[in-house]
């Protein structure tokens, strides 16, 4: 117990990124998860680390130093602009209608993942800086870091929390919410925003394998275990925060492993716990 | 002003479609207080298009579709979206339709009064704690008229009610929905390829056939004579 707690006194900064992170994650993937958009949960970090790749080439070709480069923001502000085209492609009627959401976020997945690669193979940077932007160094993020996630992501998981009742609302049933008055194109933009920036500065921080192991995972826990809207919410924000937390103690005490897989397994753990739990509750429900 | 005069929804003149393409042109109906109309239609004639361009959700590509300040529709949905994963119960299923408010002590009361009654209204009582997805095709359709009630509506809006419904669960949904009109003096707007149901059901009949509407009383606009024309003989016994 003494252990945990040095490590998470020693690695302060990083444990609140990576509860930050996990936090917004999961209260956004009950919605990714609910509206079967887990292929684009997939795509949308994998477009954000392709962006971030992009501005940090940029910036090595001006001035040399990638450090630099994350401070200017630029990757940031790149992945974003990645995202928002991504999200159009996918959003985009006669695409949908050819292919369906699916592929289409299949296909970004892998063009996305392709180029990134390809990109960082021929820069000054290498192939580290794809190691890192798929499997993350959460471990190193620092106060100026957290600072960044805070001011983007406390937003978003405000803006999650007090409009949970209408984006569940347009997440169970859009059609219906739009005859009883939701402005649905506001909350649904609300929902694809919050995403988008949440992408953007998670995958910088934690690697795109957490952060999509974090949108999809705890928030099919709280899809199997939840049983009204705020209860789903509730159970994937507690597996979220949970699997971080022992990821990332586990990662950086226990078993020394790289701390953005450790807290994805954590969490697939916690997942099959929860539906475990709900296959025994469906047992010992009558009727 | 005397709501017999105003109508709930006129449609004047109006073309509805997807994109640039048009299903249905020259629609001109109207919907008053207490009306019982079905849409009626072969797949793919426009029936849930129009229903779109009534609701709201679609503006039509030409012509006007002009609403009541009275018109609040209960709406029955025909798809279920993202409910068979969302584990969410039928109490809260039903509290999405009452209206928001900002003082949520109170509102979470007022919502969870409003959901009791209309479930009881249908008959689901018993089932407001179960899960939605979990329910019966039947249940689940009667959660949702529920919904639709608890939003106060002065018009029902059931969109294909009866589909996927075995025989004995289509009569019960049909004799509720005819209870409740005639408790409540609302007014319904039924959307069905059913022309039996329409038949039936319904005070007044749009049948929409390859872009055009034919409005009037069921025994007119249904006759043996006129289906036989528009749908041809064979054809007759797989839509009624």
């Amino acid at each position: 117990m003494n252990d945990a707690l040095d490590v998470v006194g020693l690695f302060r900064f990083a444990f609140a990124g990576t509860l930050l992170t996990a936090l917004a994650c999961g209260l956004l993937g009950v919605h990714v998860v609910a509206r079967r958009m887990v292929t684009a949960g997939l795509a949308l970090p994998q477009v954000a680390a392709f962006g971030i790749a992009l501005g940090l080439v940029a910036l090595s070709h001006a001035d040399g130093h990638s450090a630099h480069a994350v401070e200017a923001g630029l990757p940031h502000v790149v992945a974003l602009v990645c995202e928002v085209i991504a999200v159009l492609i996918i959003a985009w009627p006669r695409a949908r209608a050819a292919v369906g959401q699916a592929a289409i976020a299949g296909m970004l997945f892998a063009g996305a993942g392709a180029v990134t690669v390809l990109v960082m193979a021929h820069s000054a940077l290498g192939m580290e800086e794809v190691h890192h932007l798929v499997e993350g160094n959460v471990l190193a993020v620092g106060r100026a870091d957290v600072v960044v996630l805070a001011s983007v992501l406390i937003p978003v998981i405000v803006a999650l929390a007090l409009g949970s009742r209408r984006l569940i609302s347009c997440t169970f049933d859009p059609e219906m919410a739009a005859t009883l008055g939701v402005r649905v194109r506001l909350w649904q933009t609300l929902f694809y925003a919050c995403f988008v920036v949440t992408a953007a500065v998670a995958v910088h921080a934690a690697g795109t394998l957490f952060v999509f192991s974090f949108l999809v995972l705890p928030g099919a826990a709280g899809v199997v275990l939840g049983r009204s809207g705020a209860g789903a919410m509730i159970v994937s924000a507690i597996v979220a925060v949970g699997g971080a937390t022992l990821g990332f103690v586990a990662s950086a005490s226990a078993w020394d492993t790289p701390t953005g897989p450790t807290c994805a397994a954590a969490v697939l753990v916690l997942f099959l716990g929860c539906f475990a739990l709900a296959a025994v509750r469906q047992r010992l429900t009558p009727g | 002003m005397d709501s017999s005069v105003t109508p709930l929804v006129r449609v004047s003149s109006a073309s509805v479609g997807w994109g640039h393409k048009t299903i249905l042109s020259g629609v001109d109906l109207v919907l008053r207080d207490g009306d019982y109309l079905a849409l009626v239609g072969p797949n793919g004639s426009g029936k849930s298009t129009l229903l779109r361009a009534i609701l709201g959700l679609a503006a039509p590509l030409s012509g006007r579709v002009e609403r009541s300040p009275r018109w609040r529709a209960g709406y029955v949905p025909q798809r279920e979206g993202a409910a068979q994963l969302l584990g969410v119960r039928a109490a809260e299923v039903v509290a999405m339709a009452v209206p928001a408010s900002w003082m949520p002590m109170s509102a979470r009361a007022r919502r969870r009064e409003a959901a009791q009654t209309a479930l009881s209204a249908v008959g689901m009582t018993a089932f407001a704690h179960h899960v939605y997805r979990d329910l019966s095709g039947g249940q689940r359709q009667r959660v949702m008229l529920a919904r639709a009630l608890a939003s106060e509506p002065t018009v029902l809006i059931l969109d294909e009610p009866t589909n996927g419904l075995d025989v004995g669960a289509q009569r019960d949904l049909l004799d509720l929905v005819r209870r409740l009109r005639a408790e409540r003096g609302l007014a319904c707007l039924l959307v069905t390829h059913s022309i039996r149901i329409a038949r039936t059901e319904a005070e007044t009949v749009a049948l929409l056939h390859e872009g055009e509407m034919a409005l009037g009383a069921p025994a007119d606009i249904l006759s043996e004579a006129r289906l036989a024309q528009l749908y041809g003989a064979r054809a007759l016994g797989g839509v009624a």
